[in-house]
């Protein structure tokens, strides 16, 4: 099997993949072990007996990763097995609860109790906490991430919610092994945080412990939108380096065997000190099997020790098929590794980069793709620079500060991060280019895949720009797909307390994008503050957008100027081209503001207005054209599109339902976006029997504390016998139509 | 995987195409492999050798037979796989003179390759014999080795007397001894497309020995494919 590895590890992330279960990975499973079984017959019964071997493995795995807890609210031991997270006022964490894992949401109501958790909390404390045990999330956004499942691939299944966290509760139990290595951990990161400044710590706690919550949002947003986030992951690079290090100095004191013996027992210990994220299991899973082959005197080919790596991780944990970073991870090195001959071949050290930068580039294009929906024209050139910057001086340097704090080289450091974070700032945020292409189809991604290993094989033979232009041709079909598409959506977003709906034609005639979310900007104070809080706009708006490839919006449509309407504008603005913005008279002050700064035309619009595109229409049904207040002064829209009549009531209340109805006595709509997320004081008994609604879908938030929706309205809605879909219980709620017919598609049905 | 000649071991994937399209894996480390210099680029018509680009289309010593109105047409073409450099001799030296007959295996792609492009399933293969004095010292006949990698069965068609080392005498010493070949048996060679399989291609003598005997027992033409041309 020397040197063939490779073909056992395919084997294994295929039938794991086919488990799962997936009947496109059974299709390529079988059709693999059909190749391998003429191609390569030696090779046929191992890879046939890895694939059952992990079959069989990950079902048993899967079956057993069920809870034994039950929901509800109780008081429960709770033991703290890794210190906490703690950002502004909310503290969480891994926690185990009757020997189970358990995610712990906790926020903390005073600075002195947030300071005296953070001092007391350490891996091996048991407190006995009353709290309701909930089952997380799962995702109620198209293409949105499942905080479930992640959860469940993490054998957990319950959000513990502790109602308060009491020390006098709490005793120390005796801590584990993993438990004391984590909590030395935690102290190296304060150490860090507390020697450099928050920049430089941000990066050297990354560096060295994997730990990113120091990192600035806006710096960590741009490493990864110019595809350099692998730098900041402790990966293959740093465990070499380190390896090579401690052998270099233990060889002085002691024999090679016993300094190999050593690192072989140091690297797992490592690998938890580092954060154990995939790439650093990865990293020092090989770093062992390279040293233990040493140990044994023999030789490994890289290959294949990236194989058994890939192996080894999957017994350790056959969720990790699905985790992002693992996939990056041994994407990446296997491609540089079967590259390596030609790479080998280039002479001067800035080709071997640039080649170096567009093998890694090219083999994690599909991956991006598939799962940040955009790809960065710097990538490349900005990997050319900062790779040999990292490994070559910010690394070691960084463990240099983090072992002797000696100020010049503090200084250094700080100096060289602040330089490279000024350079990831400029190439992202003020200069980025970026091509947003949207999560591939299935068909496109099997194309990109294909004309990455098309562009591979071409570049071996010499011809790099023939490949290239595969890639390039495949990237401008995804471009242009949504094109071609002949269906068109309507998207009611679920964006919490608020209302977001996306319209996109057939064939992307127009995207209207009728109210953005928004969270309301609360005063807080300094200590409550979270480096990253929720924001609707770039969490779930604009990420959707992106996901669906979308480049430009036709229309902003903005109702009227409430917080959780027109909140995440801003956000919207940035991230995509508003081609016009229109709102209501009264709202168009604020609007026009808001907008300045992006330079895009606001106009208002008034009862009368209508347009056609693509094959519908739209008319603006209020307010009239004087100025009118408050909620009843919202745009209200009216479409026909795919064979159904819409009203998108915005947040009016009676009296301009009596409005419309007096203006419009034979206003008929098969759907209605109902209004003000299902106020009592909206959708009244007269305003429904003229409309006649057949669906009504209400955007509204999980526990809002206004009480919508209204228990009259949903009365109300069912004794006109419409279908009701509410976003808090069904999550976003489709429309996919094409030409007079489609069909609602709820995320939760 | 270790190198068939170094024993080092080395990744057998040592490409793309290889891995995806699973082709035979080469039995060599890349190293050893890139030691050996194939013949390419333009070709002497007659015997096979890499010309310059401004030089005629067939080379001076193949000029001199041609001349020769005894040896004019008696081989039809030869044509060889790899250059005889240092590495070469090294490799030809452990294997024909060492015995280390395993070593014939990373022969095998590039000499199908050859005789894929130059000849084909219309030719029949007939290895240059060895004699038997020679054939027991040697404990194996290089040019039968040579012969079993090809995709063809080959014929045992003629056999040889015993003489000198070749490498031991001069091209005119050479072309002036006797033939040392003689038909085996009464092979059907009526017709036939013949092409001789050897491991060296020096001055041509051996083949064109060869070569004539089978042109007088009536093949139709003889061609020759050696591992090297020296």
């Amino acid at each position: 099997m020397r040197g063939q590895t490779v073909y056992l590890a395919a084997a294994a992330l295929l039938a794991v993949a086919a488990a799962s279960p997936s009947p496109t990975a059974w299709c390529f499973l079988i059709v693999y072990l059909l190749l391998l079984f003429i191609r390569r017959p030696p090779v046929f019964l191992p890879a046939f007996l890895t694939a059952l071997f992990f079959f069989a493995y990950f079902l048993i795995v899967d079956h057993d990763n069920e809870t034994s807890l039950s929901g509800g609210r109780r008081t429960l031991n709770v033991r703290f097995t890794a210190p906490p997270a703690f950002d502004g006022d909310r503290m969480q964490g891994l926690v185990e609860i009757n020997g189970e894992r358990v995610q712990l949401r906790y926020v903390m109501r005073t600075r002195a109790e947030k300071e005296a958790l953070q001092a007391y909390l350490t891996p091996g404390t048991v407190c006995r906490i009353l709290g309701t045990l909930e089952r997380p999330q799962s995702a109620s956004n198209p293409y949105a991430f499942d905080y479930r499942r992640y959860l469940r691939f993490q054998r957990v299944h319950w959000l513990f919610l502790p109602e308060s966290v009491d020390r006098s509760v709490c005793a120390r139990a005796r801590p584990t092994v993993a438990e004391r290595l984590l909590s030395l951990r935690e102290a190296g990161v304060r150490r860090i945080e507390a020697h450099l400044p928050p920049e430089a710590a941000g990066i050297a706690a990354a560096l060295i412990y994997g730990e990113r919550r120091q990192l600035d949002e806006e710096v960590l947003a741009g490493y990864q939108q110019l595809g350099l986030i692998h730098l900041l992951a402790i990966s293959g690079g740093h465990v070499t380096l380190l390896v090579s290090a401690a052998f270099a100095l233990a060889i002085r004191f002691m024999t090679r065997e016993v300094a190999v013996l050593a690192l072989l027992v140091l690297l797992p210990v490592y690998a938890v000190l580092a954060g154990a994220s995939p790439s650093v299991l990865r990293a020092c899973a090989t770093g062992m099997i390279v040293l233990a082959v040493a140990w044994k005197k023999g030789a490994i080919h890289p290959l294949d020790a990236l194989s058994w790596t890939a192996l080894v991780l999957l017994v350790f944990d056959p969720y990790m098929v699905w985790d992002v970073g693992f996939q990056l991870s041994f994407v990446v090195t296997f491609a540089l590794l079967v590259h390596f001959p030609a790479l080998s071949a280039v002479r001067s050290l800035g080709g071997r980069l640039l080649q170096t930068a567009l093998v890694a580039q090219l083999a994690a294009l599909p991956l991006l793709l598939y799962h940040f929906y955009e790809i960065s024209v710097w990538s490349v050139v900005l990997n050319v620079l900062f790779v040999p910057l990292y490994s070559w001086i910010l690394l070691p340097l960084a463990l240099l500060v983090a072992a002797v704090p000696f100020a010049p080289f503090v200084w250094l450091f700080c100096r060289l991060v602040v330089f490279t974070n000024a350079i990831v700032r400029f190439f992202s945020t003020d200069h980025g280019l970026t091509l947003v292409l949207g999560r591939p189809s299935p068909w496109g991604l099997a194309l990109c895949v294909a004309a990455v290993v098309a562009a591979f094989l071409l570049w071996e033979r010499g011809r790099l720009q023939r490949g290239l232009a595969a890639v390039a041709a495949a990237l401008a079909v995804q471009f242009a797909a949504p094109y071609m598409n002949a269906n068109g959506e309507v998207t009611v977003l679920d964006v919490g307390q608020g209302d977001c709906t996306v319209i996109e034609l057939p064939g992307r005639k127009a995207v209207y994008l009728l109210d953005t979310g928004g969270t309301l900007d609360i005063a807080r104070e300094p200590w409550r503050k979270r480096a990253r809080p929720f924001s609707v706009g770039r969490d779930v708006v604009v990420p959707f957008l992106k996901a669906k490839g979308i480049r430009t919006i036709d229309k902003l449509i903005l109702t009227h100027d409430d917080a959780d309407h027109i909140g995440a504008a801003p956000d919207v603005l940035r991230a995509v081209r508003v081609k016009e913005i229109v709102t209501s008279p009264h709202a168009l002050p604020t609007v026009r503001q808001m907008a300045r700064p992006f330079s895009v035309p606001v106009a208002a619009a008034s009862r009368g207005q209508r347009w056609q595109e693509g094959g519908a229409a739209f008319a603006i049904l209020h307010p009239e054209a004087g100025n009118r207040e408050d909620n009843n002064g919202s745009l209200v829209l009216f479409a026909r599109l795919g064979g159904l009549t819409w009203l998108f009531a915005a947040d009016i209340e009676k009296e301009a339902e009596q409005d419309l109805v007096r203006a419009y006595p034979h206003l008929r709509a098969d759907v209605l976006k109902v209004a003000h997320h299902g106020s009592a004081t909206s959708t009244t008994e007269p305003f429904l029997r003229t409309v006649k609604p057949r669906v009504a879908l209400i955007s509204v938030g999980r526990h809002n504390r206004y009480g919508h929706p209204a228990r009259e309205v949903l009365v109300r809605l069912k004794q006109q016998g419409a279908i009701i879909w509410r976003t808090d219980q069904n999550g976003a709620i489709r429309y996919v139509y094409s030409e007079k017919s489609g069909t609602f598609q709820p995320m939760k049905p | 995987m270790n190198c068939l000649l170094c024993h080092s071991p080395y990744n057998p994937i040592a490409n793309w195409r290889q891995l995806l399209f699973l082709e035979d894996f080469d039995v060599l480390c890349p190293r050893c492999r890139g030691a050996f210099q194939l013949i390419d680029g333009r070709l002497c018509e007659m015997c096979g050798r890499s010309l310059e680009e401004s030089a005629p289309s067939i080379c001076a010593d193949c000029l001199d037979w041609e001349e020769d109105e005894r040896w004019r047409g008696v081989l039809a073409k030869n044509r060889s796989v790899y250059v005889y450099n240092e590495w070469m001799k090294e490799v030809i030296a452990l294997w024909k003179f060492r015995g280390d007959y395993v070593v014939a295996e990373a022969f095998r792609q590039p000499l199908t390759a050859v005789f894929r492009r130059d000849f084909g399933s219309g030719w029949q293969l007939v290895p240059i014999p060895l004699s038997a004095e020679r054939l027991h010292e040697r404990g194996f006949n290089q040019a039968e080795a040579l012969a079993r990698l090809l995709p063809l069965p080959s014929v045992p068609w003629l056999a040889r007397k015993h003489s000198e080392k070749q490498s031991k005498k001069s091209r005119r010493e050479r072309l002036e001894t006797d033939n040392p070949f003689f038909l085996s048996g009464h092979p059907p060679i009526n017709g036939k497309r013949i092409v001789l399989i050897d491991d060296i291609y020096t001055t041509g003598v051996t083949v064109r020995h060869a070569a004539r005997v089978l042109l007088e027992a009536g093949a139709a033409e003889v061609g020759s494919l050696t591992l090297v041309r020296a």
